[in-house]
């Protein structure tokens, strides 16, 4: 069977340079390798390598696209695999967009449905230990018309649940749920008006054989005098028996709103979010959460995962931008739920970051924030750090700090991150982390007061084409968030080299 | 067994590395995307006469943040008739609303698109941020910059300066 799949692979490519005189082909490969393992898990080192091949070729308005995935543990001769993971034929013309396979799209802006890629991300879990490429893809088709200012989206197709790995048994259904649904939309100058009617088909126990659910969305996007725009989208599941203008306990509807604007130096992003009884199938949709996605290491792990049962807030963002070039940006977030009582959020925050150049070689950020997380107890939370970028005459220097307390039930501590990074433009850089906590959650036994976690990373380009990582020390796991995703990071403890290729 | 499979793997990665097959790319010139100021563009539409730079970045990126600034300083030393620079955000809905004042905060006066869906940054395998690629005016990407460390802008500057003394 392996050999099978390699032989594919090896004939994919084979085919694919005999024709590419004809047409254009381009790749990419990440491979990783690793020997470590969980701390304090047994045995210490185990080694691993997980590798993905991205292929793409193109012909006039032809496309074919493929993706192969292999693992290969040095543990659990059950979980190891080589597949194709990915194919996908497409179509493009200046009105016609045709897309079959493993694809990517979404529905507005992802109140109903979204399939996204996490780049160069690889999803692993403490439960099942494979490794595998992190997507929400939809396999299935996807058609789209353009004429004039009409747009019409026709999407059927199975979406991945991305916690599943690929090794299951073939019993188990990694694509439970299938969704049918067509988005209109019409353009009038810099305002465009839109209509999603979505069917969604679970194969959960509870619902084998039952009729689709139905859903109708509206949405509207537009620019107003230039410097002022705004996103709405109402999304509501319909019902026989439910008026489509009820919104009472009993309905299940999604609400956002964003507006953005900017005057002179300042520029300002207002946002509400209205979610109630809205968690689809395994997760296929991907509304705007309303939580700053935080580039900081201690804020990016402290994060909040909104509840769409039953969830409502808003999210203001402003920046303001002095003559000199300095940045200031303020942030405020809340979010409640009809379980809590209205004065009590299940989330609040606040954040302000001053970016500023002191000298011609120095720029700095420096960041303060506090929160309240009463979902996970922490009654308060407070951060603070710096981050400051030296350039030498060749090398470059980074400084980064961070530093955060925590409030949580009869618990108080701190977390600490610091990093130094030296490097050389487009050739190699060498960074010192070091993460040091007192979270009682993190320790190893209950005798500890601290855990740390040293670390030394590497990265040499040796051309344009390749780049060459090396990690070696202790990461700290947890929540992370990604390209507006938000998931789960294991701890890990070893080395691991990662090799990224394009060509 | 392991090991053969690691021996083929690294071997075609190498294969592919050698063979330099790149060719033209002008799907990428087609995919139409909407500008943060509502407009819907082409990357062809907005294309220099001679190389298109074409930056991949998001608001959750440290080091796409910091490299915007160096990129709109090094826009202004080039006439955008001839080196058209072209922003494309692929921030998720989680933060599109905060990409437009997020852009005039940091002053980009080039065009940026928005791909949420991954269209063009599918069609280019892209798979790091930031990622920035120079084209040239049939869309083939000469140049390719996976990261970015402060300094970074020297080379973009020396490649640009080559690819156009080359075209001449």
């Amino acid at each position: 069977m392996r050999n099978k799949f390699l032989l594919i692979c090896v004939c994919l490519l084979t085919s694919a340079f005999a024709i590419h005189a004809q047409g254009q082909i381009q790749g990419s490969n990440l491979m990783e390798y690793q020997l470590g393992n969980i701390p304090n898990q047994k045995p210490a080192y185990q080694s691993s390598l997980f590798d993905q091949l991205d292929l793409s070729y193109r012909f006039k308005s032809f496309g074919l696209d493929t993706r192969i995935e292999q693992y290969y543990p040095s543990f659990g001769e059950d979980i190891d695999y080589t597949r194709v993971s990915q194919f996908k034929f497409q179509y493009k013309s200046d009105f016609l967009d045709v897309e079959l396979g493993n694809i990517y799209a979404s529905f507005g802006r992802g109140l109903l449905m979204r399939t996204y890629e996490i780049p160069g991300s690889i999803w692993e879990t403490r439960g099942y230990r494979v490794r595998y490429g992190f997507y929400r893809d939809l396999l299935g088709a996807a058609v789209t018309m353009k004429y004039n200012h009409g747009e019409v989206k026709l999407i059927r197709g199975e979406v991945l649940d991305v916690t599943l790995p690929p090794t299951l048994s073939k019993d188990i259904d990694r694509r439970p749920d299938l969704i049918e649904g067509i988005q209109g939309s019409y353009r009038l100058g810099h305002h465009s008006l839109g209509l999603i009617y979505m069917r969604h088909h679970s194969e959960s126990q509870s619902t084998i054989d039952a009729d689709p659910d139905r859903y109708l969305s509206v949405f509207y996007d537009g620019v107003l005098f230039d410097n002022f725009s705004i996103y709405g989208e109402m999304a509501k599941k319909l019902y026989d028996d439910v008026s489509i203008g009820d919104f009472s306990d009993e309905a299940a509807y999604g609400g956002y709103v964003g507006v953005n604007f900017y005057l002179g130096n300042f520029g300002v992003s207002l946002e509400y979010k209205d979610y109630h009884n809205f968690s689809l199938g395994t997760g296929i949709n991907d509304p705007p959460t309303l939580v700053k996605e935080h580039s900081y290491r201690l804020l990016n792990r402290s994060t909040h995962i909104p509840s769409l049962t039953d969830e409502s807030g808003y999210q203001v963002e402003v920046y303001y931008t002095m003559e000199n070039g300095s940045i200031v940006t303020l942030n405020t977030s809340r979010a409640s739920n009809q379980i809590t009582d209205d004065n009590q959020p299940v989330f609040q925050e606040y954040f302000a970051e001053y970016q500023f150049n002191p000298l011609e070689t120095l720029s700095a950020k420096i960041f303060a924030d506090y929160a309240i997380d009463p979902l996970n107890n922490e009654d308060n939370r407070y951060a603070a750090g710096t981050y400051l970028d030296v350039s030498h005459s060749k090398l470059t220097s980074t400084l980064e700090f961070e530093w955060q307390y925590i409030e949580r039930l009869d618990d108080k501590f701190s977390n600490l991150y610091a990093a130094y990074t030296l490097s050389n433009p487009s050739s190699y850089s060498v960074s010192l982390v070091m993460e040091w906590t007192a979270d009682p959650n993190q320790f190893a036994q209950d005798t500890d007061t601290f855990n740390y976690y040293p670390a030394v990373v590497g990265s040499y380009r040796p051309n344009s084409k390749n780049i060459i990582t090396l990690f070696a020390g202790k990461r700290r796991g947890g929540p992370a968030c990604n390209s507006g995703v938000c998931y789960n990071v294991l701890d890990f403890e070893g080395v691991e080299l990662r090799l990224n290729t394009r060509f | 067994m392991k090991q053969t499979y690691l021996i083929c793997f690294l071997l075609i990665t190498m294969g592919l590395v050698q063979t330099h097959t790149l060719q033209a790319q002008s799907a990428v010139f087609q995919i139409k995307l909407k500008e943060i100021n509502g407009y819907y563009r082409t990357i062809g539409d907005l294309k220099g006469s001679q190389l298109t730079i074409v930056d991949f970045w998001a608001t959750w990126c440290k080091p796409c943040v910091k490299s915007i600034p160096k990129l709109v300083e090094l826009s202004h030393t080039y006439d955008n008739e001839t080196v058209a620079f072209v922003g494309v955000n692929v921030d998720s809905p989680r933060n599109t609303s905060k990409v437009r004042p997020f852009a005039m905060s940091r002053r980009i006066d080039y065009p940026v698109l928005l791909d949420s869906d991954q269209a063009l940054y599918g069609e280019l395998l892209v798979s790091v941020l930031p990622t920035l690629f120079i084209l040239d005016k049939e869309g083939k990407v000469l140049y390719t910059h996976e990261g970015y460390t402060t300094g970074d802008e020297k080379i973009f500057k020396e490649k640009i300066d080559q690819f156009l003394s080359d075209a001449k």
